[in-house]
């Protein structure tokens, strides 16, 4: 199959001189759609380096990076911006919910973004709850909500613009056992029922064992 | 500054009980505060971890109700808020910023964008005025089209307090703003705060455990086992400050915790009203053997 995020040689070097740190060396990667890499590795291996140079919130020293068919390492920032809000969705360790937004408007946050209209966004938005078990808590604030209450926004709101890739950044990290399961278990059946490439660092052996590759980021560099 | 009692309070909250029940124990996280805070004043909260604040900034931020007391914002009793008015409340009178900036900025949007979001959602006109405006006011607009990413911890914070001004809230809460930047970065957050409350007018209350804090704000109130115990009020130019000991409605006050522990004062002190003063002894009851 072909893959939807594709990765060649990409380097990320921070600082200069002897002190310089490689956030990631020479790293290829294909991602396919449907398909859910894991990528594990100690803190300060690069993980969120990775997630950050393949979402286009930073672009690598060298390398190419292609997500569905568009070369975004050389793309101007105005190209990017169609790029993020289509084709990728975010999913943050700590959330990244806007306290001063309900659960029901956080995830209607990138329908705003897309220009979507009315209709369509409260329907999508509720179709999203549902889908994630919040029906009930749509107008409740973050700050009213369980850490999985949370993360579950979370992933409705990366999913909301339907995109083809789903970038995760150790999204049980701050949930305990059985939250932590529950919402690794929604990342992975979303991934598969809608066709999307995930990329998924985490920590977490649970999250290992029900994905289709798992990569290991030491140092800055991958091994499959 | 001194508060005449002609200004309106904006937050005005007093003898606020909350108490918490849980497996056969009860905690009084709060016992009895007071706290008035004038229109266009702004004041820091400060107290150590346990103290109540934190119990505090969940009624201020309307997601906890107290056990007793008064408690109203911006016109809105906290005491008996629907859900509705809730709402209404986070939205259009009360501004936030939090210690995490991944909480309070989206980090795939530029600044501009993460001010203009909260006035998508409240139907505002001239969002990208207004942003341009609050973004200018914080001295950020050279950054407006940077991601949170490209910018350094306390412009991250400066672009959250835009995000929270928004939409022309009558009070700013910010919850240990400066707790995750160095010293340099927390005193230019700091400052941006006052900036915004000399310029808009919006009151602002800023609760954290940084003591520092004092240095850049009109009244430091601290707080302590539950109620606010001492203040420091500072000259509008900040060279002098007084320091001030709050007596509630019926009468009680709590003497700093050196003054206790310098004078060796335990239980009972010895009151004696005088012309204009009370005076504050130690003493032990029954002619007991009396340290000097």
């Amino acid at each position: 199959m072909t893959s939807i995020v594709s990765a060649r040689g990409v380097t990320r070097v921070f600082g200069i001189g002897p002190s310089a740190v490689a956030g990631c060396r020479d790293i290829d990667l294909d991602v396919a759609p449907g398909e859910l890499l894991v990528v594990r590795g100690p803190s300060g291996a690069g993980k969120t380096t990775l997630l950050t140079l393949l979402g286009t919130l930073d672009r690598p020293d060298l390398g190419t990076i292609v997500i569905d068919g568009t070369e975004t390492t050389g793309a101007p920032e105005s190209d990017l911006v169609g790029i993020r809000r289509r084709l990728l969705g975010f999913v943050f360790q700590r959330t990244g919910l806007l306290p001063g937004l309900t659960a029901a408007e956080n995830v209607e946050v990138p329908l705003r973004l897309i220009g979507m209209a009315r209709e369509e966004r409260t329907a999508r938005v509720a179709g999203l709850l549902d889908r994630v078990g919040l029906t009930e808590h749509a107008r409740q604030h973050p700050d009213e909500l369980s850490g999985g209450q949370q993360q579950r926004v979370g992933i409705a709101r990366a999913l909301a613009a339907e995109p083809r890739v789903l970038l995760a950044d150790e999204p049980t990290g701050q949930l305990d056992g059985g939250t932590a399961a529950a919402v690794m278990d929604l990342v992975v059946e979303l991934i598969h029922e809608r066709g999307m490439a995930g990329i998924v660092t985490t920590h977490d052996p649970a999250f290992m064992e029900r994905a289709d590759r798992v990569a290991q980021l030491h140092d800055g560099r991958l091994t499959e | 500054m001194t508060t005449t009692t002609a200004q309106r309070n904006v937050i005005d909250c007093a003898d606020l009980v909350r108490i918490y029940r849980g497996d056969g124990v009860e905690v009084q996280a709060l016992q009895g505060l007071t706290l008035r805070v004038a229109e266009g004043d702004i004041v820091a909260m400060v107290g150590a971890s346990g103290s109540g604040k934190s119990t505090l900034l969940g009624i201020l931020s309307g997601l906890d109700r107290p056990s007793a007391g008064r408690a109203t914002v911006a016109g809105f009793d906290l005491t008996a808020l629907s859900s509705g008015r809730r709402l209404e409340y986070r939205r259009n009178a009360v501004g936030f910023v939090w210690q995490q900036t991944e909480r309070n900025l989206l980090p795939y949007l530029t600044a501009r964008e993460n001010v203009e979001l909260p006035m998508l959602f409240a139907g505002r006109a001239e969002r990208e005025k207004r942003a341009g405006e609050l973004l200018r006011l914080l001295e950020v607009d050279a950054h407006a089209d940077r991601r949170p990413g490209q910018l350094s911890g306390g412009e991250q914070q400066r672009v959250a307090i835009a995000v929270a001004l928004a939409n022309g809230p009558q009070v700013l809460l910010a919850d240990e703003p400066t707790g995750e930047l160095d010293e340099a970065m927390s005193a230019e957050v700091l400052e941006a705060i006052r900036a915004v409350n000399e310029q808009l007018g919006v009151t602002a209350l800023i609760v954290t455990h940084d003591p520092a804090v004092s240095e850049h704000v009109h009244r430091t109130v601290q707080i302590r086992d539950g109620r606010t115990s001492t203040e420091v009020h500072r000259d509008t130019d900040r060279t002098g400050a007084e320091t001030f000991t709050v007596i509630d409605s019926v009468g009680r006050l709590q003497l700093p915790t050196d003054y206790v522990h310098r004078l060796g004062i335990r239980e009972l002190v010895r009151l004696t009203l005088e012309d204009d003063h009370v005076r504050v002894q130690p003493g032990e009851a029954r002619g007991s053997e009396k340290k000097k």
